[in-house]
């Protein structure tokens, strides 16, 4: 029988050889853990070991599956200590006496909406439910995802039911600070102020580069706001990336035409595309909103439009003078010349979509899910998927124009 | 006034010692349950909220064995199994939660947590 090799035992087999060249303490710890996570190849993962590098920066106590607490949302949600996609925030406590801030640490409970109608007790309906019970994986944040369908109560009251609980946000801000949805009633858990996962501390930006793709490295330190998407020159030789407070990174021959960092933002940006040329590029905000900069020419967008879920990933038609937006239901929005190949908008998902790409001929695009699933649509071709978990802290793969390598963009845990 | 937290009032109600430090849930107490053990908490959140969709139905609970799941907990538990409501009682929003120690003990502990509310008396709200 003979045998392929996947898709990440080539990416892990790519990334030891890599290592063995750049091996430094933050290199090998934080690139063994994202890759060996985020591809979930199991025989290689001895080799990778991402325990060992999470386990240095620590989760706290009851950070397994069975300690029954819900996961960190920053451990499944690229980084970022948000609600994701498809959750409101339900509900919040504090404990007091938590290390992490000098008075008390709040978490807010992300509950996941429901599909349809409500069942018996403030929860979806049995056939409502958008997600399953499941134990994180690929950080020492190895706490529940889904599990609980409990609620608690201060957020989103006008919402009369909710399916479980996916995630916690943490913050030494009062939830009705920054989420006006949240009322200040006040619930207290002590037993969950030492919880912790490393996301929650920052993040760094790692790339990976395989095949021709050369590395041009990543900015370096903490970031203010974790790495969202990116794209590659047309000469392969260089990259942007782009945070979700709208800052943009270039390395290589990217070249920079300006960025939202440090204005104000409606909704986080959430994905760039760039011009043919490389003299501009166009970034997205899961409003739908969309900015421009260089040469890139506004086609219109969604922003202040009603959107049933976020948007999450957009592509550039290859002459650019148009472009797709994708939401995380898979429903997609053309603009300018970009024609409409298909969607997975009002198709029953097993996770989020997270990202698009679209063919050489723009007569189509892949859609990607959260697990790592790929969707076809148009002259897209299916090769294959990956095990990607929710868990990877990859973000957004860019490919060579020439096919013949790609980057993935990742959120690390800080040195 | 949204600059500051509202401490509302709380009832805890269990059939072991509860430790006098313990979270409004029971995040820290339920391990120390029995299988036959039952602990109840009634969360108010204020007359406010006593309009909203969530609290939309009226009145105590009448708890059912039914009812009970085991991930509807707070905090998952081998073989605990909880309940919660959401509703309001003379303009006053409340949540009931239950843990039970254990299925096999639930129709003992159905009657136990009926008896204990039908107790309950929930004033007006203070003007």
């Amino acid at each position: 029988v003979s045998r392929t090799t996947t898709l990440s035992e080539r990416v892990v087999a790519r990334t030891s050889g890599w290592l063995g060249r750049r091996i430094g303490r933050r290199g090998f710890l934080v690139r063994t853990a994202v890759v060996g996570s985020a591809l979930a190849a199991h025989p290689l993962r001895y080799l990778l070991r991402p325990g060992t590098a999470y386990a240095a920066i620590g989760c706290g106590p009851a950070a397994s599956c069975g300690s029954g607490w819900t996961v960190m949302c920053c451990s499944i949600n690229h980084g970022q200590n948000t609600c994701p996609p498809g959750t409101i925030a339900a509900g919040w406590w504090k404990a007091d006496g938590s290390p992490f801030c000098s008075g008390p640490r709040y978490y807010v409970d992300c509950n996941a909406t429901c599909s349809c109608g409500c069942g018996s007790s403030g929860i979806c309906a049995r056939e409502c439910q958008n997600c399953g019970c499941r134990c994180n994986t690929g950080s020492c944040d190895q706490r529940a995802v889904c599990c609980n369908q409990f609620r608690y109560g201060q957020c989103h009251q006008e919402v009369r039911c909710v399916g479980a609980v996916v995630c916690r946000v943490v913050s030494c801000t009062p939830p009705w600070h920054f989420d006006p949805s949240c009322a200040p009633v006040s619930a207290t858990s002590n037993a969950t102020a030492l919880h912790d996962a490393p996301c929650l501390h920052g993040s760094q930006a790692a790339v990976f580069a395989f095949g021709a793709a050369p590395d041009r490295g990543e900015p370096p330190g903490v970031l203010n706001a974790p790495i969202v998407g990116m794209d590659a020159t047309p000469t392969g030789r260089g990259y942007w990336l782009v945070a979700s407070d709208g800052g943009i990174f270039t390395l290589g021959d990217a070249k920079f035409f300006g960025s939202m960092g440090g204005k104000r933002l409606n909704r986080p940006v959430v994905d760039l595309a760039t011009t043919p040329d490389g003299r501009g590029y166009w970034l997205v905000a899961s409003d739908g909103g969309i900015f421009t900069f260089g040469n890139a020419k506004f086609y219109g967008s969604m922003g202040g439009k009603p959107l049933n879920k976020p948007i999450v990933g957009m592509a550039a038609t290859p002459d650019g003078r148009g472009y797709w937006l994708v939401a995380s239901d898979g429903g997609i929005f053309t603009f300018g010349n970009a024609k409409f190949r298909g969607s997975q908008g009002g198709r029953r998902l097993n996770a989020p979509i997270v990202g698009m790409a679209r063919t050489p001929t723009g007569n189509g695009y892949w859609l990607a899910g959260a697990d790592g699933g790929v969707f076809t649509h148009g002259d897209a071709r299916f090769f294959g998927s990956v095990g990607l978990g929710t868990t990877s802290g990859a973000v957004d793969v860019a490919s060579r124009p020439a096919g013949d390598g790609y980057w993935i963009a990742a959120n690390v845990p800080p040195d | 006034m949204r600059d500051r937290a509202r401490t509302l009032p709380v009832v805890h109600m269990a059939s072991f010692p509860l430790p006098e430090q313990r979270d409004d849930f029971g995040g820290n107490v339920t391990a120390a349950m029995r299988s036959r053990d039952v602990f109840v908490t009634l969360f108010e959140y204020g007359t406010e909220a006593a309009h909203q969709p969530l609290f939309a139905k009226e009145g105590l609970p009448h708890v059912t064995a039914a009812l009970f799941h085991a991930n509807r907990l707070q905090r998952r538990r081998a073989g605990q199994v909880g309940f919660q409501e959401f509703f309001r009682v003379n303009g006053r929003a409340f949540c009931l939660y239950v843990v039970a120690g254990s299925r096999a003990s639930l129709p003992r502990i159905v009657r136990e947590v009926n008896a204990a509310l039908a107790t309950v008396r929930v004033s007006e709200p203070s003007p």
